[in-house]
């Protein structure tokens, strides 16, 4: 999964599928961003079509841990089915959300 | 003070203290149902935000509000893997994301479940207060949970003087407890869901199969509670029954079931689970006509059949033309479960005189989709194989399946399908191969 920095914030484009397969490298690039302390991570979701139970899992830990050190894990870009998925699980209220990354950017940068 | 009381004083906790006890890693099972003990979930999900718990199991029947206010809350699904024995509203969203799983079961197996195939750390569960002989009652709750509390390492107990004493074999010793919170709340009210249009023909029609004498069973929902109101002329009718609802009650105080002629536990009224209003556990409360026993007794097939003229009766979602029934599967997901239903249709069928009475309405959202389909859609779950199926009823009439030839079957099986789908089920029972 890629993992790009802009400014102060480091953005990972999850890829089309967060599942299983995906959500360990998803995992590992999430934890390596976070190395330190603070910061934000804005996960961009707009080429992503199809996220399971292991990404969302992997997303609610790293949200935890980022809290930890004092940072936020944010959350954009959301297709209907991935909607759905984070409706369905209860984890709309658990993420801070924006409808576009550009969106996003203009907010966390104020 | 007794050696008894002496020993609950000593065992008496704050919940978070009690739970401190649960280890990192392990395995819990908490009462079904009304048995859900707030107390302790809220312990055990306040220890999991505060990071004191890295992995735990959770297994859930039918979960109610507690439960999911606290260990299936979704900020938890990093740390609580919770497993379903049965889907309810409260955790159907979460099975079908795969944030918690399903373990299917019959109901019967789930206590051998808890013995033999699970390393259980702790059993928690709700119970009612201590008597003078150092026993608590599991109330409401026998099901899986009384097996759970013995083959554990530690068992919790949440002390609230609005669980009912249930007599039966549903008693458990200060002896055999490793901690006592008290927690005096009122009990989860399960109120029985509104009837649509149709029950009553379905009820009266049910009501006409079942003879003076017999021993029922009603499965949870709102039709077998109003097949419950069509007996109120019954004679002599008996309870044995996964389930103990509010139609019940009644029937009961009215001196239509008296288990008079009932060949086993005659005059006892036996149970595996309640589950009502405040009205029905005040009824439970020390009442020596009622008994509960484990889901391995109650819900065995060979002890359901030991009574004569046993009735089971179980609402289903869908059948299809072959004669498979459905009552768990809905929409590509898992929407409830097999619980005991099969139990009893088996268990029914093997009682001398017998009968197991499968019950649906015949469409759903206003006639748009009809539940007499030609064939499941892929995936779905045979919650009675077609082998099993005897009398099944819905607003058109009643049918019974045994004997009966493929074609006569699937005949059949139309007659009772919404009138406005029976040519076009006809049609593909021709493609079919079966008329």
């Amino acid at each position: 999964m890629e993992i790009q920095s802009e400014g102060k914030m480091q953005v990972a484009i999850i890829p089309a599928r967060l599942d299983m397969v995906t959500s360990k490298e998803a995992e590992a690039a999430l934890a390596q961003a976070m190395e330190g302390d603070g910061g934000t991570i804005l996960c961009d979701f707009s080429a992503c079509d199809y996220i399971s139970s292991s990404g969302l899992r992997v997303l609610l830990a790293t949200a935890k841990e980022m809290k930890r050190r004092g940072g936020r894990l944010v959350l954009c870009g959301f297709k209907p089915y991935v909607h759905d998925v984070f409706d369905s699980a209860g984890f709309l209220p658990l993420f801070e959300r924006f409808d576009s990354k550009e969106e996003a950017m203009t907010a966390l940068s104020d | 003070m007794s050696m008894y009381t002496e020993a609950y004083a000593k065992k008496l906790m704050t919940p978070p203290k009690a739970v401190e006890r649960i280890a990192d890693g392990g395995t819990v099972v908490y009462g079904f149902g009304v048995a859900e003990p707030p107390a302790l979930l809220t312990a055990i999900a306040d220890r999991a935000r505060a990071d004191g718990f890295t992995s735990l199991k959770v297994y859930t029947y039918l979960p109610q509000k507690h439960a999911r206010e606290t260990v299936l809350s979704p900020d938890l699904s990093d740390c609580i893997q919770a497993y379903s024995w049965f889907v309810g509203p409260q955790d159907r969203s979460l099975v079908k994301v795969g944030l918690n799983y399903f373990v299917p079961n019959y109901f019967h197996q789930v206590p051998r479940f808890c013995s033999d195939f699970m390393e259980i750390d702790t059993t928690v569960t709700t119970v009612s207060p201590m008597d003078r002989a150092g026993y608590f009652s599991f109330g409401t709750s026998n099901d899986f949970t009384s097996t759970a509390a013995r083959h554990c390492k530690r068992l919790i107990v949440e002390v609230n003087e609005n669980m009912p004493r249930v007599f039966g074999d549903s008693l458990v010793h200060i002896s055999e407890v490793d901690a006592v919170v008290e927690n005096h709340v009122p009990l989860v009210e399960v109120p029985t869901p509104a009837p649509k249009a149709g029950a009553d023909e379905i009820g009266k029609s049910v009501a006409e199969l079942i003879p003076d004498g017999a021993t029922i069973q009603l499965g949870i929902g709102a039709l077998p509670d109003t097949i419950a109101r069509y007996l109120t002329n019954h004679k002599d009718l008996g309870i044995h029954s996964e389930l103990f609802v509010e139609g019940m009650v009644e029937l009961i105080e009215r001196g239509v079931v008296t288990g008079r002629l009932k060949n086993l536990h005659p005059r006892k009224h036996v149970f595996s689970v309640a589950q009502g209003t405040k009205r029905l556990y005040d009824f439970l409360n020390d009442n020596p006509s009622m008994e509960s026993y484990p889901s391995s007794y109650a819900v065995d097939p060979d002890i359901i059949a030991r009574n004569d003229n046993m009735i089971a009766v179980n609402a289903i979602l869908e059948i299809d033309l072959l004669g498979q029934c459905n009552a768990e599967y809905l929409a590509g997901a898992q929407y409830s479960g097999t619980g005991g239903q099969l139990d009893y249709v088996r268990g029914a069928f093997k009682s001398k005189g017998g009968k197991s009475i499968h019950v649906f309405y015949s469409t759903a959202k206003g006639d748009e989709i009809t539940r007499v389909v030609p064939r499941f859609s892929e995936g779905t779950i045979v919650t009675s194989p077609r082998m099993d199926t005897h009398i099944v009823a819905t607003e058109y009439g009643v049918i019974n399946l045994k004997g009966k030839s493929t074609r006569e079957r699937a005949l059949d099986i139309i007659s009772i399908a919404h009138p406005k789908y029976r040519d076009d089920l006809l049609r593909q029972a021709e493609d079919m191969h079966l008329i």
